[in-house]
């Protein structure tokens, strides 16, 4: 009976439905997708088609490289230790290497036709003639810059037009290996950088030198492959290989895993901006418009402009089927100078292609004509763009910045909206309101001066004692006003003001329920309200029935927190005393966020600062003011002060995980008693 | 004298000449398809053309020789063009073409030593079934294993033939009749007899007729895979699967809908594009085309049939194609939460297995007379008749009005095009010279397609009132047109039913539903309905609706089993009863890629396929299904403006008849986000103007000259270059090339076309 049961995972990520509900999709095999202007992926019109399968059948073993010179592919025929190069035109195969290679794994043709192979089990650098005759190669290194203990295992190899010569290798985290024409070892290039994981953190806080040392897996990652770009600069990609174990271990993300490294080894692909992109890339090639493909293993095709900015991503992994444009263990890409990719796959052992539909030539001529400044025809090329799919995000931005060069800075700040470009958004938002300031200048100043004068001529009548209203009006007010108005002096004197809610019972749960509410509001806007160049999320995706959970579930745990952890720590303040003074801490809060969000729609991104300033100066102090509260309420000395702050912090965590906890017991339970029930029925009834 | 023989000279002259002129009445017109977009190719359409998306040019037309012999066989019956021979110990037979003198068979050796003992026995005997055994242990036999006792009862023109596998208890007796054309096979009716623990899973009648070890001869399989596809013979290479492809679809009732597949990235998994299913139960193998091919039209039993091709490279070295008749199915018996047993079916599906073979010769030996046969075969049982027939093509425009908008708080009903714009729309197409136009309004019901009540009859007010409608399609007819709404009577997502009571169950138990891997959109589940759900919402059409023809949504392309718990509606049952619904359907019907059985009702096919799924072993598409079908039936190619409208899109749509359609909005682009339409990258109007005239003058100019005639043979001059024949004489040539195009006195422009008249 046992042999019959085949357990099978229902795990939703693992399963694609093998049907959808859309009947018309173009000739395509897989959609394309594009980043929408909200950021998402959304499909767009098929940008690459797929044309014909190359060496099927012919007997090629696990390849891992592939490169395209002169109508030719050179294939690293790994498994069995040779190079195939096959004719694209003719169909025609020659084979070199055999007998010197054991396992290429990364080839490298040189302008006059030099081939450099990277392998890893000689372990050298190979550089072939175009007959597969040795002419010399590259081993590990005996120079001094070159450490004992480092690892010397090509994986792949490029060459600039200066000779210079690059290689990856595997385990190589100090970067890429660089050496001269002559071979001769000058050092690495390009390391990357680790993030660590929280865990790591802690370890990195909490461990001595010596322990440290020990922490094998603290090093960089490795450099996964290459190619060569423009101007003699070099793309690399990176894998995480943590995020394929599992997503929740894995280091913060603190690199792009596709890069552009200039002659210093700096990225300079979309630096600042967050890239759209994988962390299963395992090539790049360079394009022919300045654009880049990244390939993951996954058989993914992302391609990027000469920015690092997403254009498309198209293909896919076949599991079970034979269709075009998928792949199994994607390796390698490259693209000829008509703009096909060839695409290497290693465990079907063929070479598949995409060729561009007019939809993409239209797009690469749009980009061209934008970067080389030919703004009349880039507008027209951007609007049929916008036209063919208009929520494309890549569209936009292209429609918004030739506007821009062209001083429509209206225009482009629309479209940079549209596909949420703050960077530029905040260029040509700067561009209008200095022409704005030039223009009204004089206005500006003379409502200044009026302001100034009006405000000083206020002050000299209140001084004769020419205006009196003001004060009756304050007379009269309530005592609940007043209590409002306690917030002021909150800010001026704190310690007075918490010394009078305690002693002298000054404000009301009333009043503190209504500043709970003000505090709110302040709070709503300053995440909402914002002025679009600082806004953090988008009124249309916010998670709104959140936010007031975000904000009442901590304060509100905060406050039975707080009096709880007192009447334990001997503190002297009631619920009551605790309830209001902890609103009132709020005070500066709500006097310079609101000041910050009114100056988020006057300022661009340079001046960024003063927000930043405002906001903080209302947080901190805020901070101050609740570290006072729990000080002058219930009496207690700094070091008390501290402990039972963080008692609280503890509270408010501890009640979190409960919480969590019991909600986990309760659907194992419901899943425990359904399976016994149908698993008996099973057994008993044997339906 | 001397001038005398000048002035007979130069009447000489005159008559050739005028004799030439006269002699070349044909009327031509060429054109060219090229827009405005992106003229510069690069040299990309001949990548294009050599893809699996074209017909591909014959270069190896040599002549197929007989590879096989009748040494061993016995001749058993006969015709004036067939004779039937016949071996007892391989339990095989062979076919003497008398026509050709071709014979027809399985594999040249008796024992090749590339198969094995089980697959060698499957290759030559005229029948092999799969069964289960030990639960859901597969097995395969053949009647000529020596396990199988068999007897038979030949006559005239036919065999009987009755098989006992007596260790598995498995008995049933299968009938081989000669025809004049050819063969038939078929079981005999209610013959299977189950004794033992052995369930019969699947049965195949003769499965490697005409199979062929790698490219010993010239040909390839056919089968109607989207458009048609064809498998030409090559080498062997390294393939995963072959094809195989549920007639009339997947059953939500049992099919697995689901399959592995994770593309371990942030984008999310939702990248395949499905594969078009088998609508017509048929498939071929073509030995040299234009000289010798069989073509396999399934009778009976297609509706539980596969038609599996394999392609040298998987398992064996040979190309074979046939039919597989599933008796039974694996499903997934839940023993728990996320877990379950695999188990055959109980009960075997009442089926009656029937394949009819064609032998073809000559002039029709090949895909595109294969696509005739079966044209005429259907004509015969009164499937398909004569079109109507237009003076100017149709057009497809479908219009969306209102659809369901995601809020902040909650989901509100968005307008994206009202009846009076689409009136507008409609003028504004009359003024660019279209009129003809087969109308489409989508979301006219309350709440819009996503957001109204499931088969809701309502009309939403935004776009306007019943009578807004009748004064639309009042415009439409009277321009010469055709006017639909847009109804889904079919699926549903989760606001419009309550899945767990309305929608079909499945064999194993679950909710019958296509899951979107892809979380950003707003309804990732579509449920199937059950089927007195479904006939309900039709009779509901028909009470409320009257005067307004329906375009249905998944009706003739979903056919699904429900498994409820003692409400069963069993495939078959789905089937017929849709059959009989539309036999007493009095309104004109517009589906979208309608299986077979509904050719018969339907008036405009939409979304018409125009390739193949595109497997690695697939070499070409052929338009078989547009030769079935030109003449009787208005077809629409896919919306052009969601990846349809470059100018290899327009050639295509030339060269199979396709009449053009596209999917528009009033509302800009923009508007389409955070709504299900997100998948529509591109809707407005206004945007797409220019494109619907562009395209519709170009195709009208070809096709209105086709009106009403059905194509008579389809082939292909060089590598992109294609020549469509009609049954007036009218031949359509289309080049897809970036040069021109010289075939005898025709020159077919740089992708352009060339009509000629007779």
């Amino acid at each position: 009976m046992l042999k019959k049961l085949l357990m099978f995972a229902l795990c939703l990520c693992l399963l694609v439905s093998g049907l959808s509900m859309t009947a018309f999709a173009g000739e395509n095999t897989t959609y394309t997708y594009t980043v929408s202007v909200d950021r998402n992926w959304i499909r767009t019109q098929d940008a690459y088609m797929s044309g014909s399968v190359y060496l099927n059948g012919f007997g090629l073993t696990a390849p891992r490289d592939m490169f395209y010179f002169g109508r030719e592919l050179y294939i690293a025929d790994t498994g069995n230790a040779r190079l195939v190069v096959f004719n694209i035109d003719s169909g025609a195969t020659r084979i070199l290497g055999e007998g010197i290679l054991e396992e290429p794994s990364g080839i490298f043709v040189d302008t006059d036709g030099t081939i450099y192979v990277a392998d890893s089990k000689i372990p050298a650098v190979v550089i072939l003639n175009q007959q597969g005759e040795e002419q010399w190669r590259i081993e590990r290194p005996t120079n001094f810059l070159f450490n004992e203990l480092s690892v010397f295992e090509p994986k792949n190899v490029v060459v600039t037009s200066q000779g210079n010569i690059f290689v990856a290798g595997y385990g190589s985290y100090q970067g890429l290996m660089q050496f001269d024409r002559k071979g001769e070892f000058q050092g690495y290039f390009a390391a990357n950088k680790r993030g660590l994981s929280p865990f790591e953190a802690l370890q990195e806080k909490l461990l001595g030198e010596k322990a440290k040392e020990n922490l094998l897996n603290r090093i960089p990652r490795a450099i996964q492959n290459i190619d060569l770009a423009d101007r003699d600069m070099i793309y690399s990609v990176t894998q995480d290989e943590n995020k394929a174990a599992s997503k929740i271990g894995s280091t913060t993300k603190i690199e792009n895993y596709l890069k552009k490294h200039n002659m210093t080894g700096l990225n300079i692909l979309s630096r600042g901006g967050s890239m759209t992109e994988e962390w299963n890339f395992t090539d790049v090639a360079m394009g022919n418009d300045g654009n880049v493909y990244a390939l993951t293993q996954s058989g993914l095709l992302f391609e990027y402009d000469y920015a690092g900015n997403l254009v498309f991503s198209f293909g896919g992994r076949a599991v079970s089927t034979d269709r075009l444009g998928l792949f199994t263990k994607a390796v390698a890409v490259d693209v000829d100078e008509t703009g096909i990719i060839y695409v290497l796959d290693e465990e079907r052992s063929v070479v598949q292609t995409f060729f561009p539909t007019e939809f993409t030539l239209l797009t690469h001529k749009a980009v061209n004509d934008l970067e080389s400044g030919n703004y009349a025809t880039s507008l027209e090329t951007w609007s049929d763009l916008l036209k063919l799919n208009g929520n494309s995000s890549i569209a936009h931005l292209g429609y918004g910045k030739t506007l821009m060069y062209q001083g429509d800075y209206k225009g482009a700040m629309e479209h940079f909206k549209i596909c949420d470009n703050k960077e530029y958004y905040s260029q040509a938002f700067w561009e209008i309101r200095s022409r704005w300031l030039n223009e009204n200048i004089l206005y500006v100043f003379l409502v200044l001066i009026i302001v100034v004068v009006a405000a000083y001529v206020v002050g000299f009548l209140k001084k004769k004692g020419i205006i009196k209203v003001k004060e009756k009006v304050a007379k009269k007010k309530g005592k609940f006003a007043q209590e409002i108005e306690n917030i002021k002096n909150m800010i001026r004197h704190p310690l007075d003001s918490y010394y009078e809610i305690k002693i002298k019972r000054r404000g009301s749960i009333l009043s503190a329920t209504i500043i709970y509410i003000i505090a709110f509001v302040v709070f709503v806007l300053d995440l909402l309200g914002r002025g679009y160049l600082y806004s953090a999320m988008d009124i249309r995706t916010a998670p709104i029935t959140l936010i007031p959970f975000i904000f009442f579930i901590p304060l509100g745990l905060w406050i039975f927190g707080n009096n709880m952890i007192a009447s334990i720590n001997e503190g002297e303040g009631t619920f009551r005393s605790v309830y209001i003074s902890s609103a009132y801490m709020f005070a500066p809060y709500l006097l310079f966020t609101p000041a910050a969000v009114i100056c988020t729609y006057v300022l661009s991104l340079n001046e960024s600062f003063i927000v930043t300033i405002l906001w903080l100066m209302g947080v901190v102090w805020t901070g101050v003011l609740l570290f006072i509260a729990v000080m002058e309420i219930h009496n207690y000395t700094f070091g008390e002060v501290v402990k039972n702050i963080l008692l609280i912090l503890f509270f408010m965590i501890m009640a979190v995980i409960t919480f969590v906890i019991l909600y986990l017991i309760w659907t194992q339970v419901v899943a425990f008693v359904g399976n016994f029930i149908s698993e008996g029925v099973y057994r008993i009834f044997g339906v | 004298m001397k001038l005398n023989k000048r002035i007979i000279a130069f009447c000489v002259m005159l008559a050739v000449l005028v004799a030439s002129v006269l002699s070349v009445t044909a009327d031509k017109t060429s054109g060219s398809a090229v827009g405005n977009i992106a003229s510069d190719l690069k040299g990309l359409s001949a990548v294009e053309v050599r893809s699996s998306r074209h017909t591909q040019y014959d270069t190896l037309s040599s002549e197929v020789v007989n590879l096989l012999t009748l040494e061993g066989f016995e001749e058993k019956f006969k015709n004036e063009n067939f004779s039937v021979y016949f071996n007892e110990d391989i339990a095989g037979i062979r076919i003497l073409d008398h026509r050709n003198g071709y014979i027809w068979g399985s594999i040249k050796e008796l024992e090749p030593d590339d198969l094995s003992t089980g697959w060698t026995e499957m290759a030559h005997s005229m029948c092999t079934v799969e069964y289960f055994i030990e639960g859901n242990v597969e097995r395969k036999i053949s009647i000529s294993n020596r396990k199988a006792r068999t007897s038979y009862d030949w006559s005239d023109d036919s065999v009987v033939c009755d098989v006992n596998f007596s260790d598995l208890g498995i008995a049933f007796s299968f009938k081989i009749t000669l025809l004049p054309d050819g063969l038939r096979a078929e079981m005999v009716e209610d013959s299977l007899e189950e004794t033992g623990e052995a369930k019969l899973k699947a049965l195949y009648f003769l499965p490697f007729l005409g199979a062929t070890r790698e490219d010993e001869r010239s040909g390839y399989l056919f089968v109607p895979d989207g458009a048609g596809a064809l498998i030409r013979f090559t080498k062997t290479s390294s393939y995963v699967t072959g094809y195989s492809g549920k007639v009339f679809g997947l059953d939500m009732g049992i099919d697995t809908l689901d399959q592995a597949n994770d593309l371990q990235s942030n984008r999310t998994n939702d990248y395949l594009v499905d594969t078009p299913q088998v609508t017509m139960p048929v498939f071929g193998v073509v030995h040299g085309a234009k000289q010798n091919a069989v073509f396999g039209v399934i009778e009976s039993g297609e509706e539980h049939a596969k038609i599996v091709a394999s392609p040298a490279g998987v398992v064996t070295n040979y190309f074979w194609a046939t039919a597989c008749f599933d008796f039974r199915q694996l499903y997934v018996r839940s023993t728990g939460t996320n877990q379950g047993v695999y188990q055959p079916q109980d009960e075997p599906d009442d089926i009656t297995p029937s394949v009819r073979y064609y032998f073809l010769q000559g002039q029709n030996a090949d895909y595109s007379g294969m696509a005739v046969t079966y044209r005429e075969y259907l004509k015969e049982n009164g499937v398909l008749s004569a079109e109507r027939k237009d003076e100017n093509i149709p057009l497809k425009l479908q219009v969306i009005g209102a659809e369901e908008k995601e809020g902040i708080f909650f989901n509100s009903t968005a307008t994206f095009t009202t009846a009076d714009q689409a009136k507008d729309m409609i003028s504004a197409l009359k003024k660019d010279g279209i009129e003809n136009l087969t109308f489409v309004f989508d979301g006219w019901q309350q709440g819009g397609i996503s957001g109204s009540d499931f088969a809701s009859t309502k009309f939403e007010s935004k776009i306007g009132s019943k009578g807004d409608f009748e004064e639309l399609k009042k415009l439409v007819t009277k321009n010469g047109g055709r006017f639909y709404l847009q109804y889904n009577p079919v699926t549903a997502n989760d606001s419009q039913i309550k899945p767990s009571r309305q929608a079909a169950m499945s064999k194993s138990n679950n909710i019958a539903a296509i899951t979107r891997p892809n979380t950003e959109v707003m309804y990732q589940k579509t449920y199937f309905v059950k089927p007195e759900l479904l006939f309900g919402a039709l009779d509901k059409y028909v009470k409320d609706m009257n005067g307004f023809n329906p375009s249905f949504t998944g009706i003739g392309t979903r056919l699904y089993a429900d498994y409820t718990r003692k409400n069963e509606t069993s495939r078959l049952e789905a089937l017929n009863k849709t059959i009989k619904y539309f036999d007493e359907f009095e309104k004109d019907i517009a589906l979208s890629q309608p299986n077979q059985y509904l050719f018969p009702y339907v008036d405009d096919y939409f979304d018409i396929p125009t390739t193949n799924s595109q497997y690695v072993y697939e070499t070409d598409t052929v338009p078989f299904l547009q030769i079935v079908l030109k003449g009787s039936v208005d077809y629409y190619a896919s919306y052009a403006n969601q990846g349809f409208y470059s100018t290899n899109s327009i050639l295509k749509m030339l060269e199979y008849g396709c009449y053009p359609s596209f999917l528009v909005t009033e509302a800009d682009n923009f508007s389409l986000s955070d709504t299900p339409l997100e998948d529509y990258f591109s809707l407005n109007f206004e945007d797409w103007r220019g494109t619907i005239k562009e395209v519709y003058t170009v195709l009208n100019s070809v096709l209105k000259q086709t009106e009403g005639q059905t194509i008579t043979e389809h082939t292909v001059l060089a590598t992109g270059v294609s020549k469509v024949t009609y049954s007036e004489g009218t031949v359509v040539y289309v080049n897809y090339n970036e040069e021109p195009f010289a075939f005898g006195d025709v020159t077919v422009p740089a992708q352009g076309y060339t009509v000629e008249r007779r």
